[in-house]
């Protein structure tokens, strides 16, 4: 849904993937206008996304930082690992390992 | 004629179509807000195979936090509207997803309120049907 619209796939590896945001998307004219956030509940799908899941619920999800494409720098790092088949931990990091996000999603 | 109605959601909060995914405040009471939004695949992002995506739906949730503060900034402090972020899902369940067209009735209820920080509860109805919950904290961005 956002590949190719959002961000691109740097590289991959079993429980893990850098991408490249793209500043010029449509959805950072969007949110905001002037000022460019990438909406939390994107990450959130860039994870689905890298991990072949589809989202059934979620138990918890923290934005720690916003991504800011502009000032932090574009690249986000996600690594994940399954505590069963329906439940995945993610973490999001920036490039120098700044943790932005944490979510413990539940998935099919 | 609801007061709420003539109130257009864009003086409410900042997100610009197609990342808009509320439509009209149709009630403020007690700190709670009453939000609807019809899904629209000609007019919103994060939509697939006819349907809102998970995503889609908690961006919805989030939206209607928004409104909700951005209603009391506005109309209730006489305060500008703010940009505003998700700071955290808890809880969040849903037992199908929005189809395109469908009106989504979603009623936002505020739990806490710490400065610029919100934490509230949001449940979403399709016809009187609870299709998902979840609680979900923002904060709105300082000057």
């Amino acid at each position: 849904m956002l590949e190719g619209i959002l961000y691109r796939v740097v590289s991959r590896a079993d429980n893990a993937a850098t991408v490249c945001l793209l500043p010029e998307s449509s959805i950072y004219k969007a949110h905001f206008p002037a000022y460019p956030v990438t909406p939390g509940v994107t990450l959130v799908q860039m994870a689905l996304e890298l991990m072949g899941r589809k989202l059934t619920g979620a138990r918890d999800i923290k934005f720690i930082v916003p991504v800011q494409p502009a000032a932090d720098g574009p690249e986000l790092r996600y690594s994940w690992s399954y505590k069963d088949d329906t439940t995945a931990d993610v973490m999001l990091c920036l490039a120098d390992g700044t943790l932005c996000a944490k979510m413990t999603l539940s998935v099919q | 004629m609801n007061p709420f109605c003539s109130i257009p959601v864009c003086d409410l909060l900042p997100q610009q179509p197609p990342f808009r995914f509320v439509d009209v405040l149709e009630d403020y009471t007690d700190g709670a807000a009453r939000i609807r939004f019809t899904p629209d695949e000609g007019k919103n992002l994060l939509m697939e195979d006819g349907c809102l995506s998970a995503v889609g739906l908690m961006e919805h949730m989030a939206q209607c936090s928004a409104v909700r503060s951005g209603y009391v900034n506005r109309f209730v402090l006489n305060l500008p509207v703010k940009i505003g972020y998700i700071g955290q899902f808890r809880k969040l369940r849903f037992t199908r997803l929005p189809k395109a067209g469908e009106t989504l009735e979603t009623t936002v209820f505020l739990r806490e309120q710490v400065n610029n920080i919100s934490l509230v509860d949001a449940e979403v109805r399709i016809g009187g049907e609870l299709i998902a919950t979840a609680s979900l904290k923002s904060a709105l961005k300082e000057d």
